[in-house]
Order: C-alpha cells, then sequence, then structure tokens
C-alpha cells in the first residue's frame, strides 16, 4: 500500500507541468550535454535512461518538447536520434527520428513508456542504419539514412519559447546511466559530455556523476 | 552453298529474334510476379514511404466488416486530432519493426508534426498510423519528408 502510494506520487511528480509564462516564439532551444568523439575514432552509439515528465507545451504550430539521446554529425548535421516527446495536443510518444538522403527526416511514433518511468533509450550505427532501442527492445531500424558523423548529444528541448523544459527546480528530470559507445573497439563507456545551455535564463543543468545530469526549466518549481 | 548459308542465317535470326522476344516476355512475368501490388493512400507517395520503411501490399485476408470507424478513430486519438486524409485496408510491412501482418493504414493531415533534428525545423509533409485490425490499437505512426 505505501509502495502504491508513493508511485503515485512519484508519478504525479513527473506529471507536473507547469507554464513558464514565457511570450511565443517557434525556434529550437536544448540543454543537456554534448559528447565528443575520442582520439582516433567516433562515436557510433549513445544511451540514457530519462526520466519520462509530462512538462506543459504552448500550444501553437510546429511545437512539442523533448528528451532524447542522438548521434550527428556537427558539419552536415545528418542525425539519428530515440527518445520521448510531448506535443501541444497533448499527446505524448516515444519516438526516433533520423535525417534523409535527400536532407528530409523520417520520424516514427509509439506508444510513450510510462509517465515517472526511467526507460532506458538507445541508439547505435551500424552496417550503414540506425538502430533504435526503448529497454533493450529494437523498435525500429533505420537504413535510409545519410550519416557519417562522430558525436553524440543526450539533451532536453522545446520547440516554441513559450513551452516548458522538461522538469522543475524542486523535481528535475535526470538522465542516467548515460554511455556511449567507441567506433573502432565497440565498447561503452560513461558519456561525462560538456553541458549545452542554449537558454540559461531560462532552463539549468547540474552534473550528477560522470553517466548523469539533470535538467529543469528555472520558471517551474515541479 | 552459298544460298544454304542464307537459309541458316534467316534461321539463326529467326531464333535470336524469338529468343529476345521470349526472354522480354519472362522477364515481365517474372517481374510481376515478384513485385507487390501495392496499395495507394491519399498524402504520401509509395515511394516515400517505402524510403521511411513502410510498403501498402494488397491485403492478405478480407476486409473486416465494421472495423472501418474503430481504425479511423484510433489513428485520430493515436496523431493528437489530426485530420483523416485517407484509410486503407492493406498488407502492412515495417521490416523495421517487425510488422507483417494485414492492417489499417490511415493517412492524415501532418500540420505541426517536425523534425526535432538540429538543422532547421522542417514540417513533416506526410502522417500515417497503422491500427492492429484484431486489438484496435495504434502499432505505430510515421511522419516526415523525403
Amino acid at each position: 500500500m505505501v509502495c502504491v502510494a508513493a508511485a503515485l506520487a512519484f508519478a504525479g511528480v513527473a506529471a507536473a507541468s507547469c507554464n513558464p509564462g514565457r511570450s511565443a516564439s517557434s525556434g529550437s532551444w536544448h540543454v543537456g550535454w554534448s559528447v565528443a568523439p575520442p582520439s582516433g575514432t567516433c562515436i557510433d552509439g549513445s544511451e540514457a535512461n530519462i526520466l519520462v515528465y509530462s512538462p506543459y507545451v504552448y500550444s501553437g504550430a510546429a511545437n512539442d518538447t523533448s528528451g532524447w539521446t542522438m548521434l550527428v554529425n556537427g558539419l552536415t548535421a545528418s542525425y539519428g536520434q530515440v527518445g520521448y516527446q510531448k506535443r501541444d495536443s497533448g499527446t505524448m510518444y516515444n519516438f526516433t527520428e533520423s535525417s534523409t538522403s535527400g536532407g528530409g527526416f523520417q520520424q516514427k511514433l509509439f506508444t510513450v513508456s510510462g509517465v515517472g518511468t526511467s526507460p532506458q533509450y538507445k541508439i547505435t550505427f551500424s552496417s550503414n542504419a540506425f538502430h533504435y532501442f526503448v529497454n533493450g527492445s529494437n523498435i525500429w531500424t533505420d537504413s535510409n539514412t545519410n550519416y557519417g558523423g562522430c558525436k553524440a548529444e543526450q539533451e532536453g528541448e522545446i520547440g516554441n519559447s513559450a513551452s516548458q523544459m522538461l522538469g522543475g527546480s524542486q523535481n528535475n528530470v535526470v538522465y542516467s546511466s548515460a554511455e556511449v559507445r567507441r567506433a573502432d573497439t565497440e565498447a561503452w563507456y560513461n558519456a561525462n559530455g560538456s553541458f549545452v545551455n542554449e537558454e540559461s535564463s531560462w532552463f539549468d543543468y547540474s552534473p550528477i556523476s560522470s553517466s548523469s545530469f539533470s535538467i529543469w526549466d528555472k520558471a517551474c518549481l515541479s | 552453298m552459298l544460298k544454304l548459308t542464307k537459309n541458316r542465317l534467316a534461321v539463326f535470326g529467326m531464333v535470336v529474334v524469338a529468343s529476345i522476344g521470349a526472354t522480354l516476355w519472362l522477364g515481365s512475368v517474372t517481374k510481376s510476379a515478384t513485385s507487390p501490388q501495392l496499395v495507394p493512400i491519399a498524402g504520401v507517395s509509395a515511394d516515400t514511404l517505402a524510403q521511411a520503411g513502410i510498403t501498402l501490399q494488397q491485403p492478405l485476408g478480407a476486409v473486416p466488416a465494421g472495423a472501418k470507424d474503430t481504425a479511423a478513430s484510433a489513428a485520430q486519438q493515436f496523431a493528437g486530432g489530426a485530420a483523416i486524409r485517407d484509410e486503407q485496408f492493406a498488407h502492412c510491412v515495417a521490416p523495421g519493426a517487425s510488422i507483417d501482418e494485414d492492417c489499417w493504414a490511415v493517412s492524415l493531415d501532418p500540420s505541426g508534426f517536425h523534425a526535432n533534428g538540429p538543422a532547421t525545423i522542417r514540417q513533416a509533409t506526410y502522417l500515417v498510423v497503422l491500427v492492429d485490425p484484431t486489438s484496435g490499437n495504434a502499432l505505430i505512426g510515421a511522419d516526415g519528408t523525403p
């Protein structure tokens, strides 16, 4: 009974959302960390357990808030990513997304993992294909990519300035067991990335360990 | 001797022409036998869907009675209320997610669906949801632009 109550309370906290009160503008803002490749090889895998949080999402065009782990080519912007998102309709998904050779993108949407849980989101690149996993299950593979990148990112993102970033100051969204994979040996190691905060007056982050950090929207407590 | 050679050449020529014709005919028969007939759906071309890892082929079974509206509702709910463009019953093949079954394919208005990637925000030009005809649950949604 106590466990059930605790679980419900935990889920309730993760489900909390608040309007940060910012004016609306479409764009793309991130907070999290970026991982450069080790000397002499690329990163071809990226994984993290990400707390599923239900943020406030401003109702407008091209609008969602998401948390993901990603492989990216910093020069061509070709990429693959897997994580979860909440749209302005209120609908939440687990999602995968890959750039295409034609300069477009292809996104797949799946039933979201439970709010308040911390599923593992993992992407690997091999045999010229992105392989996407949630909690160890291969949910999608994209072979139609033009990917040739080397770095990883593990971040939260808002698509409108009026939307809430994942988390509140008293209810951070934690990225844990965050690792990346060397392409030469296929060994996984702690991501220990360099922090990125594209709007420090709106968002904040806290390093926890070499494989863990948390993020939140500064305008929101929970 | 010369006449015989000419006759032989004529026969040889006819054999060659017949062989080419037979090869072309066999090729077309083989192609139609191995290429699945695709089911078109409004809002996205078969080529774009194939690029996204999904093909809609002729269904193997009969269209389930009375299930079309249920599938449409499930797809619309999955897509957050997006307007429906078209709905087809097809054999849905999406190897990336191990989908290989008859299903309802529902094409919806992709307005507002967009890329989350690092480039400038790109709007989706298609949105398709595949619905399991037995459970009535959405199997997967796919949106994007080529």
